[in-house]
């Protein structure tokens, strides 16, 4: 038996070490590069993250500033947060807060265009495609402020009871066009702050933000923890005056990532949650699959292709990437084998075919990636195309591409890669760096070949991020995984395909049910062959009224189903009014549509209805209920434990000496001298 | 009387453990792994007691160690190393057995513990003051409820607590202090006398 693992954390590392580079753009307000307009200041920017019952609601409230004489736009971009589905957008105008209405994209923009000529307050939060979230704001009054906030929510997975927050703020720089064309500005001048409250019933030992030790972190209660930061310029005693010009408090320039980790040992559990107003109406539900630890350790050896992108946005961590290179290959097994690919503008091979990781082999191969430099484009059809055709049929193998941009070079529509990876049977294990990366592409093409695809900040515990891709590749994967409720009526299940689960992963699942009562569930795949069933009861309630939310998040899976299929099937203008339609109804920007504010008696004299206004007041006032009701356990399989096991947990554990242990060391010191005292 | 002398052994050992930490960039290798090890990695036996996991860990632990090996080398240089010695081996098998499932564990918190009784123990032979009987007690009852409950009681370091390897770490230290004690009734040689 040959075990796999210390291989693969090796050769994963190595991907890791890339990270640590020069940062990328950062989110901030936008000005065309070389213009003559003047710059706005972001005076204010605060974060209110609340995570509880399986998602988090992220609030960011902003006030952009303009210390000119003239009126002004404020653009202001961030990156796409992943699975984000933006549904408040408010803007005060005239001290009053005014709450956005989504539009079809195009109108919402003519609109924006209309208001802004007439000189009218407006504002408009659009989606560049997986890239950025843009709002424009109009006017910024000259020497005055205004205030905006944004309010987005997302499923929160738990990894091997690992659980993981990004607030997005930096910029891949994959967007050349872009960032020629615009200048950033991401310095906030007066206050920054970030809250974030998170309720469970699961305990929780240890909360940790890799990349930013000043937060303070508290446990309020059982299953209650609030993690923060603040930074303020200090305030100025009445009629003194500041020495210096104001510095900025904090820049926008970094991700904030938040892990929370389980206690160990913890069952694998099904949770549910609802939405249902009325008895008689349609419910939308979120159920929660947490798997047991059930899957076995794979031990047969494999070969191993790595595609890795060397194209300009790669510059600054190719020293990285080549020392991991060398620490991985020369931690190698001589009888496994390794191939490495490299592509930009064409893929080539800097290896001679597989070769076997004997030292030589391994010092040759570091050699050859020294030679190269990262430049040009990225070709990764190409690079893909040469990786998957060096495969070798008979033996066991994976593709392990490593990318942080766009395909932009050769073949780079989606379905042109989805073709090719259906052409064999390869797992592809995807790591996408930073957060413009073609995430919706990778995603894809995992879901294809029945791989994964991990994504990766800069601000990421590298070591972290490691055990959670060397605990999925070194276990065994469910597949063809078939679930069915039945015993009460549900439908629009999404998503519509499950891909495999890895170890440690969990499976959520959006859908509507009508009626209520006891519910079966049942969950088949094959593990190596086998076939596996898991299954439980649990009750659907008549009436569930608060988590108003969970309608937003269905649609936003659903449009991601409906986005899948365009991938597959091409532009289909049905397919594309459907998706329209979803987040129209449920208030949600998409590449389709988008959020606009306009002055409160303009939404009526256009004649467009304040849907997403109710919406958003039963959001506001069920989040007001959810904080007095306090924490609820939504494990519903109670009764009958759908999983024998309990869920996986990272297999790594220390012990320290505590501040306990100065009880036991200073008396014994004490007593140690006066002994010696005594003898002396 | 006991002669004065400067705890070399324990300044080694504590600027070895710092040194570690701040020189290897790469961890991973030197991590205690029962799978590595079964291929052939030995160094990892010894090498994964005197990794820590990150600054808090290695702290607390390497005041437990400035504490404890200075009062058993001022006893006997041979004690503190076979305490050392005992208690690495004893935490380690104990990581080799089916029984710890862990992937990677680091710390010398586990052999600390082994100092830690052989210290105690040195010093009722000494005193026989009640106070040692007490802090045993509570010594012991703290890893105790550390396994029962499977958190660490203050300490939040960035790997998950594995407190067997304090139950293993204890083990280590009444081995010692049996051999201690036949040595006593046997009359042979032993580490020290006191």
């Amino acid at each position: 038996m040959k075990p796999i693992r210390p291989i693969i954390l090796s050769l994963i590392a190595l991907f890791f070490t890339t990270l640590w580079s020069t940062p990328g753009r950062a989110a901030g307000l936008m000005t065309p590069t070389g213009s003559d307009l003047p710059q706005l200041e972001i005076r204010e920017h605060h974060v209110n993250v609340v995570i509880e019952d399986g998602y988090a609601i992220t609030r960011v409230e902003q006030v952009f500033a303009n210390p000119h004489a003239t009126d002004l736009e404020a653009i202001y971009s961030f990156p796409v947060p992943e699975k984000a589905a933006v549904g408040e957008f408010t803007y005060w105008i005239d001290g009053s807060p005014v709450t956005g209405e989504v539009l079809e994209k195009q109108q919402a923009r003519e609109i924006y265009q209309q208001e802004k000529q007439a000189g009218r307050e407006t504002a408009l939060t659009e989606q560049d495609s997986y890239r950025t979230f843009d709002i424009a704001v109009y006017p910024v009054r000259a020497g005055q402020d205004v205030r905006i906030s944004l309010t987005y929510i997302q499923p929160v997975h738990i990894d091997t009871s690992i659980g993981r927050y990004v607030y997005p703020l930096e910029e891949g720089g994959v967007d050349e066009q872009k960032m020629s064309f615009w200048s950033y500005q991401d310095s906030v001048e007066a206050s920054f702050s970030f809250n974030l409250s998170f309720r469970s019933t699961w305990p929780i030992d240890e909360f940790r933000l890799p990349q930013h030790p000043q937060a303070n972190v508290q446990q309020l209660s059982d299953g209650e923890w609030n993690v923060s930061m603040v930074s303020e310029t200090p305030s100025l005693e009445e009629g003194s005056t500041p020495a210096t010009a104001p510095t900025a408090v904090h820049r926008l320039d970094k991700d904030i990532v938040v892990y929370w980790r389980q206690v160990q040992g913890l069952p694998g559990s099904v949770e549910l949650v609802t939405y249902k107003e009325n008895p008689g109406q349609r419910g939308t539900f979120m159920l929660t699959l947490t798997p047991g630890d059930d899957l076995e350790p794979i031990t047969r050896g494999r070969d191993w292709v790595f595609v890795l992108d060397i194209s300009g946005s790669m510059e600054g961590k190719f020293q990285s990437l080549i020392e991991g290179v060398n620490r991985g290959l020369a931690n190698l097994n001589p009888d496994d084998r390794f191939r490495i690919i490299l592509f930009n503008n064409q893929p080539r091979e800097i290896t001679h075919g597989f070769e076997n990781a004997i030292a030589e082999n391994v010092q040759n191969a570091i050699r050859a990636l020294e030679s190269n430099h990262p430049n040009s484009g990225t070709n990764l059809f190409a690079g893909l195309n040469l990786g998957i055709h060096s495969l070798d049929a008979d033996r066991s193998s994976a593709l392990v591409l490593v990318t942080d941009g766009v395909a932009n070079l050769g073949y780079t529509e989606k379905q042109d890669f989805l073709d090719l990876l259906e052409q064999t049977d390869v797992r592809l294990f995807s790591f996408v760096l930073g957060n413009s990366a073609n995430r919706p592409l990778l995603e894809s093409m995992a879901r294809v070949s029945n791989g994964f695809a991990i994504n990766v900040s800069n601000s990421d515990d590298i070591a972290g991020k490691l055990l959670e891709a060397t605990s999925r590749l070194t276990h065994e994967a469910l597949h063809d995984i078939d679930l069915r409720i039945a015993g009460v009526k549900v439908g629009d299940l999404t998503p519509e395909q499950f891909c495999s689960l890895y170890r440690g992963q969990q499976l959520i699942v959006f859908g509507h049910y009508w009626g209520s009562g006891e519910a079966s569930l049942s969950l088949d795949g094959k593990v190596s062959g086998r076939h596996i069933n898991y299954s439980t009861i649990f009750q659907f309630p008549e009436v569930a009224t608060l988590h108003p939310e969970i309608e937003r998040l269905w649609a936003f899976a659903k449009i991601e189903d409906l986005q899948n299929r365009l991938d597959y099937f091409g532009e289909d203008a049905d397919i594309e009014q459907a998706i329209t339609d979803v987040a129209v109804e449920n208030g949600l920007v998409t590449d389709y549509t988008s959020m606009i504010v306009l002055r409160e008696e303009r939404f009526q004299e256009l004649g467009l209805k304040r849907l997403n206004r109710s919406r958003v007041e039963k959001e506001q006032l069920a989040r007001q209920e959810r904080v007095v009701k306090g924490i609820r356990n939504n494990r519903v399989d109670n009764s009958q434990p759908m999983y024998a096991e309990p869920r996986a947990s990272h297999g790594n554990g220390g012990g320290a000496f505590d501040i306990w242990m100065l009880l036991v060391l200073l008396p014994l010191m004490i007593l140690h001298l006066k002994t010696r005292r005594r003898n002396q | 009387m006991t002669k004065q002398r400067i705890p070399i052994i324990t300044i080694g050992l504590v600027t070895t453990l710092i040194g570690l930490h701040l020189v290897v960039a790469d961890k991973t290798q030197l991590y205690f792994s029962a799978v590595d090890i079964r291929e052939g990695e030995v160094w990892r036996i010894i090498s994964g007691h005197f990794m820590h996991a990150d600054l808090q860990h290695l702290l607390w632990n390497c005041l437990g160690l400035a504490v404890l090996g200075s009062l058993l080398e001022y006893r006997s240089r041979q004690l503190l190393l076979a305490a050392s010695g005992t208690g690495i081996l004893f935490v380690s098998a104990l990581l080799l057995t089916p029984f710890s499932q862990l992937d990677y564990y680091c710390g010398l918190s586990g052999a600390l513990n082994t100092l830690l009784l052989v210290a105690l123990w040195a010093q009722w032979k000494l005193t026989r003051s009640v106070w040692i009987i007490i802090l045993a007690c509570g010594s012991i009852a703290k890893v105790l409820f550390e396994v029962s409950q499977g958190i660490s009681i203050v300490t939040h370091i960035s790997w998950p607590p594995y407190a067997w390897s304090h139950v293993a770490g204890l083990l280590g230290g009444l081995f010692i202090i049996w051999i201690q004690s036949r040595g006593f009734q046997d009359k042979q040689q032993v580490l020290v006398r006191f």
